[in-house]
Parts: C-alpha cells; sequence; structure tokens
C-alpha cells in the first residue's frame, strides 16, 4: 500500500490537473478494491455519505457505474436526471447548483454538455466535485479505468504505444486519454480524418496520423472512439460508408498492424462502423472488462478525494 | 450650452491634430474653443479648471459601442452607456443597431438620439442596421435615416451574408456619402465556435473559430469597396491575415478604413485560461502573432484607429460556462488606461500617438478632421470637446471606475496608469473626479 491514501485534490476535474503519481496512486487503490469486491467483503470508507449524480446529460452507463461504486462504500445515492426532468426550467445552470449545494450533498457527480462546466460549478459546492464529462473537454474517470485495464492486461502502461482512432477533436474520451498514457509514459498516436483528428492536436503531446495503416502499425493497443452519429454536423466526413473505408478497422488491417493488439472501446460500439464484428467477436471481452473496471476505478477516486481540504 | 467662459489653465496641451504638444492654457466660450496659448489671464474666465500635471487632449471618438438599448436595458442603458463613456474622456460615440428592435427606421434612431439627449450630455450617433432586421436581405432607407440623424451603417454581429446584398449597399451609401462599418464575419466557418480555433481551443475542449471566418469576408467586402467605391471601415480587425487584406486593398485605392480594438491589441487566446469568460469576444482573441501584426498595422496606419467594441452584458449572463456566455467585454472606461498602461508607459509609443488614434484618426475615417465643426481637435473654432488625463497615479482598476450597468471588464483588479479625471463636451463638463479637479462640478 502507497504510504499516501489521500488525493491532495477536493475535486476530480480533468486529468491535465494530475501528476504521474497521483494517477498511480488512484490505479493502485483501484487495483486494491477490484480484489476486495472480488471478496464480497464489505466496504464503508464513504458510510453515511451522500453522492449526487448530477447529469444534466444522458448517460445509462457512467451513472450506473457511479451509483454502483458509490453504493458499494456504503454512501446514500440520489440521481438527478435533469435531462429528463423538469427541474432546470429555464433557469441559469448557477441558480440550479445553489439549489442542489442546498440540499446538501458530499460529492456531486456531474456531466453537463459544456465544456468546462465542472470546473465552473467547483467552487460552489462545498462537496467533492467529480466530473463525469464535460462537453469535449475531459473525462477522467472513463480515462482512469482505460488505463486500469491497460495495465491489468498488459501489465505496464509505460513505453506502449497506443493508437487512438477516430473524432478526436469532439472527444472528451481522447482528451483526457490522451492527459493520462502520455502522463504515465505510453506513446500515444492519434488517427482520423483532419476534420476530425487536426494537425493541432500535436500540441498535447501525441503524434498525428491521418492514415489508418500507418496510424497503428506497430501499436501494442488500438483504441477505437465511437463515431458520435447524432453528434455530426454535415459536412464533417462525406458518408459513414467514406468513414468505414478508410478508418473502419478490420481483421486485415489489424494483421498488418502488428501481430498482438489490444483492441479498446469506450461503448456503445457501432458495429460495422469503426469497428466490424469479427473484430468485436474476438475482442468483446475486453469491451466488456473496460465497463467492469469502471466501478473499481470510481471506487477508488470517491475514496481517495480529499472532503476536507485541498486545492481544486 | 454655457454661457461661461472656461479657463482650463496649467495644463500639458496634447492635441495631435495640430501636432501640439506643449505646456498651454485653453480658453473656452460659448461651448468653442476661443484660444490655446501660454498663460492665458485668468481674469478672462469665470471659471478655472486647474490642470497643473494633467494632460489636456481633445476628449476621444469611439465609433464601436453597443449601448443595448432599447430591448437589453438589464445590460446597459443610453444613460449608463454615456456615462462610461465620459468617465473614459469619449465626447462621442457611434452604437451599433442591434438592439431590440432594430435600429433599421428613422423612428428608432430618434428615439435613441432622445433618449442621448436625456443622458450626461456626451454625444451619441446611432449606427442604423443595413438591412431591415439585420435579416441581410431588403435595405434599409439610408438617406431618411442618415437624414434623420444615422451617424454609419452596419448589420455589426448578423454581418451580410449575400454578396450581392453587400454590393447594392455599398453603391447605395456610395451615393449619399456615408460608411458602412463591416463586423466582418462568415458566420457558417464560425459555426458553434466560442473562441480561435488553436491550441487553447483544443485543450479546453471548445469549439473554434477558424481565422478564416474574418479574413474570407475582410477580402470579398474589400473586393466589393474596390469594385463599388463604396466607403467600407472595417471593424475589430483581429488577425494578420485580414490585416494583410486591407493592407492590400488600401494599396489598390479601395476606400477602406479599419479599426481595433484594445482588447485584440493586449490580449491572445491563451487569456481564456480555465474558461473565463470575459475572454469570450468576437472576433475570438488570436494568437500572439496575430497580436503583434495588430500593433504593427496601427503603427504603420494599415489599421486606422481604436474603437472599444463596448459589449456590455449582465453579471448573470457572464457567469456561465464558456459555451452559454454571450461574447462581449466593455470597454470604454479601460481603452485609455489600458493601452496608455501597455504601450506608452512602456515607452512604444508616444502619448500623442496613442492619443491620435483615439482622436484625430476616428474623426479621419468619419471625414469630419476639418470644416466647420471638427472632431478630435482643439483647434480655435472647434466645439470644446476636451479630456483632462491623469497619466502619473497608478490605481486599481476597480467597479467605482466603471459608469457600465454591467461589470464584465477584464481590467477589473489589474493596476493601470492613465485615466481621464475630467470630460468636457461643447464647453461642458459631464465627468469630473471631485477630489482631483477642485471647484468644478459636472453639469447635470
Amino acid at each position: 500500500m502507497p504510504v499516501r491514501t489521500t488525493l491532495h485534490h477536493r475535486h476530480l476535474l480533468g486529468i491535465e490537473d494530475l501528476s504521474p503519481e497521483e494517477l498511480n496512486l488512484i490505479l493502485d487503490e483501484a487495483a486494491r478494491y477490484k480484489a476486495v469486491v472480488g471478496r464480497n467483503e464489505s466496504l464503508d470508507s464513504l458510510r453515511g455519505a451522500t453522492v449526487v449524480n448530477l447529469f444534466f446529460e444522458n448517460s445509462t452507463r457512467t451513472r450506473m457505474s457511479f451509483e454502483m461504486a458509490a453504493k458499494r462504500l456504503g454512501a446514500y445515492v440520489v440521481n438527478f436526471d435533469v435531462a429528463t426532468s423538469s427541474f432546470r426550467k429555464g433557469e441559469t445552470l448557477l441558480d440550479s447548483v445553489q439549489t442542489i449545494a442546498a440540499l446538501g450533498a458530499d460529492y456531486v457527480v456531474m456531466r453537463h454538455n459544456n465544456s468546462g462546466a465542472a470546473k465552473f460549478i467547483a467552487p460552489h459546492f462545498d462537496a467533492c466535485v467529480i466530473n463525469a464529462g464535460d462537453g469535449e473537454h475531459e473525462h477522467p474517470t472513463q480515462a482512469l479505468l482505460d488505463a486500469f485495464t491497460i495495465k491489468e492486461a498488459l501489465g505496464r502502461v509505460e513505453g506502449l504505444g497506443v493508437s487512438i482512432v477516430g473524432d478526436i477533436l469532439h472527444s472528451r474520451v481522447a482528451r483526457s486519454l490522451i492527459w493520462c498514457l502520455t502522463k504515465l509514459g505510453a506513446r500515444v498516436t492519434v488517427v482520423g480524418p483532419t476534420t476530425l483528428c487536426p494537425a493541432g492536436l500535436g500540441a498535447l503531446g501525441v503524434r498525428v496520423s491521418n492514415d489508418l495503416d500507418e496510424g497503428i502499425a506497430g501499436a501494442d493497443v488500438v483504441y477505437l472512439l465511437r463515431i458520435q452519429l447524432e453528434r455530426q454536423r454535415v459536412g464533417r466526413f462525406p458518408s459513414l460508408g467514406e468513414y468505414r473505408r478508410m478508418y473502419g478497422l478490420d481483421d486485415q488491417r489489424l494483421r498488418a498492424a502488428s501481430d498482438d493488439v489490444l483492441v479498446m472501446h469506450p461503448g456503445p460500439v457501432n458495429r460495422g462502423v469503426e469497428i466490424t464484428d469479427e473484430i468485436m467477436g474476438r475482442t468483446s471481452s475486453l469491451v466488456v472488462r473496460q465497463v467492469e473496471n469502471g466501478v473499481p476505478v470510481r471506487m477508488a477516486v470517491l475514496a481517495l478525494l480529499d472532503r476536507h481540504g485541498g486545492a481544486a | 450650452m454655457s454661457e461661461r467662459t472656461t479657463l482650463i489653465r496649467g495644463g500639458h496641451v496634447v492635441d495631435p491634430s495640430g501636432s501640439v504638444d506643449a505646456k498651454l492654457d485653453v480658453l473656452v466660450r460659448e461651448g468653442r474653443i476661443i484660444e490655446v496659448a501660454p498663460k492665458i489671464d485668468k481674469d478672462r474666465a469665470q471659471r478655472i479648471i486647474k490642470a497643473k500635471g494633467l494632460i489636456v487632449a481633445p476628449a476621444f471618438i469611439d465609433l464601436h459601442t453597443h449601448l443595448r438599448e432599447p430591448g437589453g436595458e438589464s445590460s446597459e442603458t443610453i444613460a449608463t452607456g454615456a456615462r462610461a463613456a465620459a468617465m473614459g474622456g469619449f465626447a462621442r460615440i457611434f452604437c451599433m443597431p442591434n438592439t431590440s428592435p432594430v435600429c433599421d427606421s428613422p423612428v428608432a434612431v430618434k428615439q435613441v438620439l432622445d433618449r442621448a439627449r436625456e443622458a450626461c450630455g456626451v454625444r451619441v450617433y446611432p449606427v442604423a442596421s443595413v438591412s431591415r432586421g439585420m435579416s441581410g436581405e431588403q435595405l434599409t432607407d439610408f438617406g431618411a435615416l442618415l437624414r434623420d440623424g444615422a451617424g454609419a451603417f452596419s448589420d455589426d454581429g448578423l454581418p451580410v451574408a449575400n454578396a450581392e446584398v453587400m454590393r447594392s449597399a455599398l453603391e447605395c451609401t456610395r451615393d449619399i456619402g456615408a460608411v458602412i462599418f463591416d463586423h466582418c464575419e462568415d458566420l457558417s466557418l464560425t459555426g458553434a465556435g466560442v473562441m480561435h480555433e488553436g491550441e487553447v481551443a483544443l485543450r479546453l475542449g471548445l469549439k473554434g473559430i477558424p481565422r478564416v471566418s474574418e479574413t474570407a469576408i475582410v477580402l470579398r467586402d474589400c473586393a466589393l469597396s474596390l469594385a463599388t467605391g463604396g466607403r467600407l471601415h472595417v471593424c475589430h480587425v483581429s488577425n494578420s491575415e485580414s490585416v494583410e487584406a486591407v493592407r492590400h486593398f488600401k494599396s489598390r485605392g479601395a476606400p477602406v478604413t479599419a479599426e481595433v480594438s484594445p482588447h485584440h491589441l493586449l490580449f491572445t487566446h491563451e487569456r481564456v485560461g480555465a474558461y473565463d469568460t470575459h475572454a469570450k469576444m468576437k472576433p475570438p482573441l488570436c494568437e500572439e502573432s496575430d497580436r503583434q501584426a495588430l500593433i504593427a498595422a496601427l503603427e504603420d496606419g494599415t489599421i486606422d484607429c481604436i474603437a472599444t467594441d463596448h459589449a456590455p452584458h449582465a453579471p448573470a449572463l457572464k457567469a456561465d460556462t464558456f459555451d452559454h456566455a454571450p461574447f462581449g467585454i466593455i470597454g470604454m472606461e479601460t481603452a485609455f488606461a489600458s493601452l496608455h498602461t501597455a504601450f506608452v508607459m512602456t515607452g512604444r509609443w508616444s502619448l500623442a500617438f496613442l492619443i491620435e488614434k483615439m482622436t484625430a484618426a476616428p474623426a479621419r475615417v468619419m471625414a469630419r478632421e476639418a470644416g466647420e465643426n471638427p472632431w478630435g481637435t482643439l483647434r480655435v473654432g472647434a466645439e470644446a470637446d476636451v479630456v483632462l488625463l491623469d497619466v502619473e497615479q497608478e490605481y486599481e482598476m476597480s467597479l467605482e471606475h466603471l459608469g457600465s450597468r454591467s461589470r464584465n471588464c477584464p481590467w477589473l483588479g489589474q493596476r493601470l496608469r492613465g485615466r481621464a479625471v475630467c470630460t468636457m463636451v461643447g464647453g461642458r463638463v459631464i465627468h469630473v473626479e471631485a477630489d482631483r479637479i477642485a471647484g468644478v462640478a459636472a453639469t447635470a
């Protein structure tokens, strides 16, 4: 066990704010929780605490995962599905947040469709704020569970070559993953058409490729992002068929890339677009493992945040 | 108008319109400047304004402000906007037509003028829209609007998208000698963008506004100006390619002028930092190389003048996520102070250069530098629009220095040097800091 058992942070707003040591602390703690949960031991580090899931944007998976994690640590969980309720009724985010703050909560897990939303609300809560996805900015717990899954499968993150394929520009998963993996010492390549994967991304410390075969050659991990059909504006690329031909992963291209490559996907998968059925059939176990690992990783985050102080 | 004679005594006069930069007294009678000379006899005046230790300059002219009335009174009114102008040292301000309803009719123009007359005394020039309702389709009645007091024409934030409509607008306004103020932006390229497309936007996950969104329209409209001879004034130039476009068409003889705002001269997209909504404006803050290009363009005359794009938004509107918060910051109270601190204090510009870009230069853009009622000058015979500037005392920019109803000012809390301590319009004192100028009250 590490000597330090809390993060010096009250909030988890983004991976960009964390040091490699802090990332490793979370991953180590998550490994401990995964083992404990497997033995069905009872845990109570959050007993008596209230966790509010504040989702301004729908997300069944992430919300359920946080709910499981909180309950396993003994917390009460209250779900606010703002997107589907009449809660907001045109009031400003700040007004909504002040109402919820007045109700009292120890942890607020927030998803919002505006980048920076978690950072914006954090100063207005006494509670710990956990960013469960803000616009196109960050989704830190997704990156943590992905790093955890890679480490579990390959024994390390440092020195690995990871290629992230798809709509990098609009993806909060990609941003958090880039920060997380580069901080942990992986070499990251991002792959996609210029409209979704612009050259400027190089400023984040990654290699940019607009060619799938070149971009995944020799990779240890290929991480496919969901093409967000619902978010694509007209004209970002000509058609899904064109995307599939140029950036869809199939067996042949995967074999050409490397002999022994791990394929990951944050789900939900568009079968037949970013990934073929055959590869999905072979790799689905890992995609399921990502979901499974979400619970101990989120338990670790909840348990490690410093409720009584710490920098943002 | 005051019948009294006022002597502004003991100050240092900086009047770039006549290359004046010396210790001189200024005598004002019946609202006009009647003498500028060393040591004018104080018995000739009923009122003395002691200007010792202060700079005496023509009061400033701002070609680009938003006063929000009618329709946006929770953010600003003509009265509070005029107060902000007076506190910033401005005597003449142009206000954009993107109000609700849009300023597109003689009635609307007259309403702005009526409300301005009830305000503190700053001269307000309503900019009427180019197209009805700023819809980009049917042109407004330029002649009638001009006759009833419109100062210029602009569809500001909803720029005319259709090139043929813009061409017609330039031809029609050329015939009556009016200027089109052009906010250059291709809204299809801007899309849902909220800040400059670049490294900072990528890191923050914010949608970028590509630089070509501005430059494409600068190029198109300068070309239309060259083709038609219509007077085009390019608003708030923000990037180096747009500067090049203006430079090219000026060299070809197009009747084009351009302005730059203090924030584009001072800040870059790095200023957005951690989603600071006081760094959200259109056009967006660009990169350091753009900022340097803008400074150089102002210095070599490619960009003619400084204009603030004073854009008030009520505090609750700016206290939101970056995506939701509206575009714009206020700027009249801080224009001189921020630029004086950054460019004059550091020795890059002379004081006369900065004052010129806020007085004689905008007067030239509006072709009002000469004639019976010249703007932006302390020449004998001109209307007595005078500002007294304290350029010595450093102070912390705080709410007490704001006249605006809004507070969306990125300079709050910063140490600045340079401030209007007294503003006179047509011989009437409309703003005065009582503790600095003894015995002079602003006329109600």
